[in-house]
């Protein structure tokens, strides 16, 4: 799959390596049980230092979307697809209702964010 | 395709046809310079390598002679010229042409050359000479290797991936090669089969060469089980997943082209790892694929079930789009 990072973003770059990953496992690019790349070596072809890709990895574990397997290396979870298509589900269900009230892209997305306020 | 690479083309195939000229010559010049020391007949058939069981007038065996050498020749030059052949096609013609063209000279020579040593050309003895038509019958490489490879043309222009000018982009994915897996499988069973008894009887020593011969072809085999391919700043790899030991590397600055197409095994010489001259290529299956050509006109190819991706960041990485952040701390390029 596609890695991309910015480093002048004001996201981290462990954080945007994370969110492709979670992206990658709800567009489908990762399927369970995929490996992912060893930190090593996506630190070298990202540029960044191992340490970042690793801390990616320790969310994604925690967040239980991969599994880390001793001298292995990283895979996608069986059921990692499972949480976050039934976000994606919600969020398909959401800009339905939303349209079907008028709402604009960005009247949605201020509702979302005051969402996340709360 | 640049004008540089076509006019490169048009030479190679000239040489092609031109070196398919070489045996039609070799004929007349050797005629022209045994002329005189000729007999009236030659030996010109032979049942096995003893003494020949028939014999032609000189002019009749070279008539003929010429005749299997000259025709390969103009066919040569003339599908060196004639548009519209494929590559592919113009190489196994020349092989072919070259085939005959080698075999016509030798059998000339041969006739011609036995028959002025002996005299007689009835006791003319074939021998191991016949050997040498079968070896001349390989002259046909030679055109053949010289023509120029067959170019998969792109199926599309080169797609590019914007990045912000501070970001960069990698590429990678591990592939499964099951047909690797079968066949390690099956070297492995092979393996125990001949030499499993020499070592459950405590005999290995004397099959240590067979068994460490068999031993390096399973882990070759079983090193493109699982495949990384990576596509980063530093150009595109292939490493095999299970040993980790590099298959394929190919720097970013000498990639000329790189182009996401469908690869059929009977392009690339079947399946597996193929090695061809001038192109080398990991085929899995009949499908989608990667095929990246080189400043040096090689080429290489690999299954992939997302080639698309792969080749736009290559060719954005290649032309300097995918910006090159400042590297952090403690990495190493």
């Amino acid at each position: 799959m596609l890695f991309v990072v910015d480093a002048s973003s004001s996201v981290s770059l462990a954080e945007q390596i994370a969110v492709q990953v979670r992206s990658g496992v709800v567009s489908g690019d990762l399927r369970p049980g995929d490996r992912l790349p060893p930190a090593r070596d996506l630190a070298k072809s990202l540029r960044v230092n191992m340490h970042t890709v690793l801390r990616a990895y320790a969310e994604l574990r925690n967040d239980e979307v991969i599994e880390m397997r001793q001298g292995r290396g990283a895979f996608v979870r069986k059921d990692a697809g499972a949480g976050l298509i039934h976000v994606t589900e919600l969020a398909a269900q959401l800009m339905h209702e939303a349209r079907k009230l008028g709402l604009t892209q960005s009247d949605i997305l201020r509702l979302i964010q005051r969402g996340g306020m709360a | 395709m640049s004008d540089k690479t076509v006019s490169a083309e048009m030479v190679r195939r000239v040489l092609a046809g031109a070196s398919l000229c070489v045996p039609v010559l070799v004929v007349i010049i050797s005629w022209w310079v045994w002329r005189d020391s000729l007999p009236a007949e030659l030996a010109s058939h032979w049942s096995g390598a003893g003494p020949a069981d028939d014999v032609m007038a000189v002019g009749a065996l070279l008539t003929l002679n010429l005749g299997m050498t000259g025709v390969p020749a103009v066919a040569g030059v003339a599908i060196s010229f004639w548009p519209g052949i494929s590559a592919r096609a113009r190489r196994g013609a020349y092989f072919f042409l070259g085939v005959f063209g080698g075999m016509g000279a030798a059998t000339w020579l041969i006739s011609a050359g036995l028959t002025m040593q002996v005299g007689d050309p009835y006791e003319v003895v074939l021998g191991a000479w016949v050997i040498v038509s079968f070896v001349a019958a390989g002259y046909g490489i030679i055109p053949f290797l010289i023509a120029p490879r067959s170019r998969l043309e792109a199926t599309d222009v080169e797609r590019r991936i914007e990045f912000a000018p501070s970001a960069i982009g990698a590429w990678s994915q591990t592939i499964r090669g099951n047909m690797f897996l079968w066949v390690a499988i099956g070297l492995i069973v092979l393996g125990s089969v001949i030499y499993g008894p020499a070592v459950v009887a405590g005999r290995a020593s004397d099959q240590i060469f067979g068994i460490a011969v068999m031993t390096v072809a399973i882990v070759l085999v079983a090193s493109f089980v699982r495949l990384r391919v990576t596509a980063d700043w530093r150009g595109l790899r292939v490493v095999s997943a299970i040993f980790r030991i590099p298959l394929k590397r190919i720097r970013l600055d000498a990639i000329d082209a790189v182009e996401a197409a469908e690869l059929r095994p009977t392009e690339w010489g079947g399946w597996g790892y193929r090695i061809m001259p001038g192109r080398s290529a990991v085929i899995l299956r009949k499908g989608p694929g990667l095929i990246v050509t080189t400043r040096n006109e090689k080429q290489f190819a690999i299954s992939l079930d997302d080639p698309e991706t792969p080749a736009a960041l290559l060719a954005t990485l290649r032309d300097g789009n995918a910006g090159a952040p400042k590297m952090e701390r403690g990495s190493k390029p």
